[in-house]
């Protein structure tokens, strides 16, 4: 423990114009401070030594340097190639997807169709822009695919549909819906169950 | 070396003269080693800093602008690698893998028993003060540079360097009366 912390006040050039003024005049009557002072500088300098070190060392350090250098150079180029093969992979499996597209173009415009359903459909925009016709005319039976895209509404979207004006009341939005198809009708009596 | 030679050699290392180089890293290798070994205590650490810095110095010595002298340049490369070895030994030591620990300790270039064991209880000492305050010592007590270097180096200001050195001095004059 330091008993004079003004020691290492002064030591870490913390005292002010006036302080220091007071202390040195102090260090040069106070035996006791003086001696104080010798013993933490002479503790500080004990730490400052210069261990005999392998002087080898140091020379082996540019040798590692350079084969540091060196092999930081190959592992750049061994990035760049990484790199290029997986552009050219990318580049040749777009190549590949766009065969496959041209091949089964109508195929893959009725499954971006079908899907553009799935995702946008909600029963407002059943009973308003899809006719059961015209879903028969993108090849989807209307028992499987519709029952089924009603069903993949999640959740909170049902949640907020319901309680929007424009859902009113279930009956109601059956006699707006023009289709009287038997399939639709239970798919409503299974959203009536599910109790909104 | 004096400044006008350095500024000389850095000159003719921008011009292409690669052998500038040597001469500038022969100059400032131990510097740069030993200000490393302490702040991370322990050589394997410390020579992975020093072929780091040595590096980063051979390709960034053509951003140098000489706003600093090149020493502080150099301290400043050296501590910011320290800090960031040490943070990243923090968390790997923290996973503890001891075998990497014991290698860590076992390897050294000094040779002399005596001297290892001295330096053993050096390096025990700096890494047992908080690293801000063991960065400001080492700068202030062993490399000898003043708080306004020290605070181009840090990026602390001077105050703060001051304040950090005087707990610094205090913990570790604690530590060597207590052993």
């Amino acid at each position: 423990m330091i008993k004079n912390e003004r020691i290492l006040k002064y030591l870490s050039g913390m005292l002010t114009e006036e302080e220091l003024a007071v202390f040195n005049e102090e260090l040069k009557n106070n035996a006791n401070l003086r001696s104080e002072m010798e013993r933490i500088n002479s503790e500080l300098d004990s730490l400052k030594f210069t261990p005999e070190i392998d002087e080898n060392y140091f020379a082996e350090l540019e040798r590692k340097l350079k084969r540091k250098d060196y092999s930081k150079v190959n592992v750049k180029n061994i990035r760049y190639a990484l790199s290029l093969s997986v552009a050219a992979i990318v580049v040749f499996f777009f190549v590949l997807m766009g065969t496959a597209n041209k091949n089964n173009e109508a195929g893959l415009n009725a499954i971006i169709d079908q899907n553009r359903i799935v995702s946008n459909l909600s029963i407002d925009v059943i009973s308003e822009n899809y006719s059961i016709s015209d879903l028969e005319n993108l090849g989807v039976t209307v028992d499987d695919y519709l029952s089924e895209s009603i069903f993949s509404i999640d959740d909170n979207t049902l949640i907020t549909f319901i309680n929007s004006d424009e859902f009113g009341d279930i009956d109601d939005l059956l006699s707006t819906v023009s289709l009287s198809d038997e399939s639709f009708n239970s798919i409503i009596t299974s959203l009536k169950n599910k109790n909104y | 070396m004096n400044d006008k030679e350095e500024k000389q050699l850095i000159a003719e290392f921008l011009a292409g003269n690669e052998s500038a180089y040597n001469l500038l890293a022969r100059k400032y290798r131990k510097r740069i080693y030993w200000h490393a070994r302490r702040m991370v205590g322990n050589h394997p650490d410390a020579d992975e800093i020093a072929q780091e810095v040595l590096l980063v110095m051979f390709e960034k010595l053509k951003s140098f602008k000489g706003e600093s002298s090149l020493s502080t340049w150099i301290y400043k490369i050296t501590s910011s690698r320290s800090l960031n070895l040490i943070k990243k030994r923090k968390i790997k030591d923290f996973v503890s893998l001891d075998f990497l620990t014991h290698k860590r300790n076992s390897e050294d270039i000094v040779k002399n028993y005596e001297d290892k064991e001295k330096l053993i209880g050096v390096e025990k000492l700096l890494t047992s003060i908080p690293i801000k305050q063991r960065e400001v010592f080492v700068l202030r007590h062993f490399e000898e540079l003043s708080y306004k270097e020290i605070s181009e180096i840090t990026g602390q200001s001077v105050g703060a360097l001051k304040a950090n050195y005087f707990h610094a001095l205090k913990k570790v004059l604690g530590k060597v009366r207590n052993d």
